[in-house]
């Protein structure tokens, strides 16, 4: 939650900055940002290059582990794509593209602000988040009414830090292997399922 | 700009990690990445805010946000329901662990 809070406060010093006019003209040169894009990307998939912890539990609990983070991605999928047909102005891509954060709100708006622009970015930012807070507030009620997996396939890829506290709360200790599987699934394939959906 | 050199960049990291996993150095990785994440934040709100478009429509966009959430986690809701009655609720696993949600319910 600490985390989430310095986030955001970047984020609006930043709108701030903006609008007040209190930046220099070589901070809004794009080509910065989109350097430190590709830096950001190279240590995600150095994080997932010398990960071993997924591939142990993928050993010990097999298969039928993977089934949960194949579940969450194809229910969003079709969640989001749904949507996509009452909101005329955007394309199923886009909509699909921001469906991918799956709770992972900065890596997903940065990467489609650098791709699409800042306004579908923004879009990104706030579905996003609101995904993650979805937990935090509704875990109890997503469990009695969707069953203890629930809230870890609404947590997406939260579910291994932040929202990791609730699960184990309202889905009990024995989700916390399972949750934390998920997260770990979901964080690597975010940056990939956003930049195929851009490039679509 | 097209997307190859995302592509490009998340495959190199991964040989790269890959290649130094045994090193104390990769653990460093995440401090890092956590820094870039906040530097990165700061220029999307910079984008966000220099974006007249963005700042006049923030409303809108806000709405636009709601419903792909709201879509997005009950299709997300709705999988793990089915996942849950259908197959990982069967006998052999996870079964003895919901029979302890079940009586916590009641």
């Amino acid at each position: 939650m600490k985390q989430t809070a310095l986030y955001l406060l970047l984020f609006v010093v930043g709108v701030a900055a903006a609008i007040t006019g209190v930046l220099p003209e070589a901070l809004q040169d794009d080509r910065i940002s989109k350097g430190i894009l590709y830096l950001l990307l190279f240590l995600v998939g150095i994080q997932i290059g010398s990960g071993k912890n997924m591939f142990r539990v993928l050993g010990r609990y097999g298969i039928k582990i993977m089934l949960l983070p194949l579940g969450t991605t194809l229910g969003t999928f079709a969640g989001v794509s749904l949507i996509s047909l009452l909101l005329p102005d955007r394309s199923l891509t886009d909509c699909l593209s921001v469906g991918a954060g799956f709770a992972y709100y900065s890596l997903s708006s940065i990467l489609i602000t650098e791709f699409r622009g800042a306004e579908l970015g923004t879009v990104a930012l706030l579905a996003n988040i609101m995904r993650e807070f979805s937990v935090l507030v509704f875990a109890p009620w997503m469990v009695r009414y969707f069953g203890p997996l629930a809230p870890i396939s609404a947590g997406g890829a939260t579910t291994m830090d932040t929202t990791l506290p609730f699960i184990t709360r309202y889905s009990g200790e024995p989700y916390v292997v399972v949750a934390l599987f998920h997260g770990m699934v979901i964080d690597f394939t975010v940056p990939l399922w956003v930049s195929l959906f851009l490039s679509l | 700009m097209t997307i190859i050199p995302v592509f490009f960049s998340i495959l190199t990291g991964i040989v790269v990690g890959y290649l130094l996993r045994q090193k104390k150095i990769v653990n460093k990785t995440g401090i890092l990445l956590n820094m870039v994440i906040m530097l990165l934040l700061l220029f999307l709100g910079i984008a966000v805010g220099s974006n007249r478009e963005v700042v006049t429509r923030f409303a809108s966009l806000g709405l636009e946000a709601l419903l792909l959430t709201l879509g997005g986690t009950l299709g997300s809701l709705i999988a793990a329901l089915w996942l849950y009655r259908k197959v990982l609720h069967g006998p052999k696993g996870a079964s003895h662990q919901s029979e302890k949600y079940n009586q916590k319910k009641r």
